[in-house]
C-alpha cells in the first residue's frame, strides 16, 4: 500500500461511524463508497463495525418500566393537575389516575384527540412570522383558494376603528394546515387561525354563547383565547388584550 | 405514556440502579407534564422527553452516581482505557462468532464500564436510534461532540465486551486482529 493510500484509509476510517449511523450527506457517502469499492481494509473495517452495531443492539437488555412505576406517574400527574382550573385539569380529575394515564399518552403523542389547541396557537401567536401575503379580506380569501383545503372565510373582525388586517400566512394546528391571519387592534397584535375542525376538540370549559354561537374561552400564559365553529371549520382567536375587548372581537366575528 | 419504557431502559442505563431509575423517570414525566406548553407540536416528542430527563439526571442524579461509579471503580479492575481505535477492525472469524453470540448480561455489564457522557451517546443512538442532531440537543453539546463521544464510547464497549469473551475463552487473546500502523499479533504479516 502506497503511503498516500494508507494515508487516505487513516482519514475515511475515522468516519466509519457516521458512515453507518446514515449521518453523511449524499456526496460525502458517495466518496466514502467510492473508496470502500477500491478498498478491502476499508470494506472490512465497515462490516466489522456494522455487526458490532447490529449484535449490541440485539443484544442490549430491553427493560420495561415497572407497572409500580406506571402507576407512581398516574398518581402523581393526577394530584399534580388538581390545582389547576383548565378544561384538561378538570378531565383529568374526573377519571380514576389510570384512565389518566392513557389519556396523557394520547396528550402527548396524538396531540389530536387530546389537542391543546389553545396552547399550540398561543405558541404560534407568540412567535414574530413573517407574512405570506397581504391585502384586503378578498385578497387573503383568494390567496388560500389552492393552499388549503377547507373554505377560509375571512372574519368580520375589524368592525371597530384602529382595527386592520395586516397579511396572512399558512401555519398549522396540531400538524394539520390552518390559516393563519394577522390583525393589528390599536397597536396590539392579534392572531386568527382558520382550521379544518373536523376531529380537532375545541371545547374547554368556559363557554358562552354570542350571537347564537358557543364560543370557548380559555387562558394559555396569560394570553386569552377564544374558540368557535363555523359550518365545520374552526376558528380561534389569541391575543394579549382584555377580556372585554376579546368580547367584542368575538362578538363583531360571529355576527353575519 | 408509549415512551416509559425507553426512558426507564435509559434512565437505568444511566443511574445503574433500579430505584434510582424510577425517581428519575418518575420526575422526569411530571417535569413534561409541567412544561407541556413549552413542547412545540410537529417536533419529536420523544427526543423532548429525553432532553427533560437528561436534565433532570444531570440537576439531580448525577452527584449520588458518581459517587458510586467512583467506589465501584475501586473495587473493580481498572476501567477500560482508550484502546487504539483499530483493533481487531479487521476479524477473522472468532470474533465474528462473538460478536454473533453477544449476551444481554455482559452487554449491560460492559455498558456500565462505559463513563458516562460515552455510554449515554451509544444508548441515544444505538438503542434508541435518535439523530446525531437530536443527541446533539438532547445532550446539550456540539454534534461534533456527540461523534466523538460515540466513536470512544463504542470502542471502549466493544474492548470491554473482547475481553470478557477472551476471559470466557470464547476467543483466544491471539485471535484478535490489529492493523497495521498499531501493534501487530500473531497471524498478520505486512
Amino acid at each position: 500500500m502506497s503511503g498516500k493510500e494508507a494515508l487516505r484509509c487513516a482519514g475515511i476510517s475515522r468516519f466509519v461511524d457516521t458512515y453507518l449511523d446514515g449521518e453523511f450527506a449524499e456526496t460525502d457517502r458517495a466518496e466514502f463508497e467510492g473508496h470502500l469499492g477500491e478498498c478491502e481494509m476499508c470494506r472490512a473495517k465497515v462490516r466489522v463495525q456494522a455487526e458490532w452495531k447490529q449484535a449490541i443492539k440485539a443484544a442490549a437488555p430491553r427493560e420495561q418500566a415497572p407497572a409500580a412505576l406506571r402507576n407512581r406517574v398516574a398518581r402523581s400527574i393526577a394530584r399534580e393537575s388538581r390545582p389547576m382550573l383548565s378544561w384538561r385539569a378538570w378531565a383529568v380529575r374526573a377519571m380514576p389516575a389510570a384512565a389518566a394515564v392513557g389519556l396523557l399518552a394520547t396528550f402527548m403523542i396524538s396531540k389530536v384527540q387530546w389537542s391543546p389547541v389553545a396552547a399550540d396557537i398561543v405558541a404560534k401567536h407568540a412567535k414574530m412570522t413573517p407574512l405570506e401575503v397581504s391585502g384586503g379580506n378578498d385578497q387573503v380569501r383568494k390567496w388560500y383558494a389552492d393552499k388549503v383545503d377547507f373554505p377560509v372565510r375571512v372574519p368580520q373582525l375589524c368592525r371597530q376603528q384602529q382595527c386592520s388586517l395586516r397579511g396572512a400566512r399558512l401555519s398549522s394546528i396540531a400538524d394539520k394546515p390552518a390559516a393563519y391571519l394577522v390583525y393589528d387592534v390599536n397597536g396590539d397584535k392579534v392572531s386568527v387561525f382558520i382550521f379544518d375542525a373536523t376531529d380537532l376538540p375545541i371545547e374547554t370549559r368556559r363557554r358562552q354563547v354570542i350571537g347564537n354561537r358557543e364560543v370557548y374561552f380559555d387562558q394559555e400564559h396569560g394570553y386569552n383565547v377564544a374558540l368557535f365553529r363555523d359550518r365545520g371549520v374552526g376558528y380561534a382567536i389569541a391575543s394579549d388584550l382584555d377580556q372585554e375587548q376579546m368580547m367584542k372581537l368575538v362578538s363583531s366575528a360571529v355576527s353575519p | 405514556m408509549a415512551h416509559l419504557d425507553s426512558l426507564y431502559a435509559t434512565g437505568l442505563r444511566m443511574t445503574r440502579d433500579p430505584r434510582d431509575a424510577e425517581d428519575l423517570v418518575q420526575d422526569t414525566m411530571l417535569t413534561a407534564y409541567r412544561f407541556f406548553h413549552r413542547f412545540e407540536p410537529g417536533t419529536n416528542c420523544k427526543a423532548w422527553l429525553f432532553k427533560i430527563l437528561t436534565n433532570t439526571f444531570i440537576n439531580k442524579y448525577r452527584k449520588k452516581v458518581r459517587e458510586r461509579e467512583v467506589r465501584d471503580v475501586i473495587d473493580q479492575e481498572e476501567t477500560p482505557s482508550l484502546m487504539s481505535e483499530d483493533v481487531a477492525v479487521a476479524s477473522r472469524d472468532p470474533e465474528g462468532q462473538m460478536v454473533g453470540s453477544l449476551l444481554s448480561d455482559d452487554v449491560k455489564r460492559a455498558l456500565e464500564g462505559v463513563p458516562h457522557d460515552y455510554r449515554l451517546a451509544v444508548v441515544l443512538c444505538d438503542l434508541e436510534d435518535f439523530s446525531y442532531k437530536e443527541i446533539a440537543d438532547i445532550m446539550d453539546c456540539p454534534v461534533g461532540t456527540v461523534m466523538s463521544r460515540l466513536h470512544r464510547g463504542r470502542r471502549l464497549l466493544q474492548k470491554a465486551l473482547r475481553d470478557y469473551a477472551v476471559r470466557q475463552g470464547i476467543v483466544k487473546a491471539g485471535d484478535v486482529i490489529e492493523f497495521p500502523g498499531k501493534t501487530k499479533t500473531s497471524g498478520e504479516k505486512s
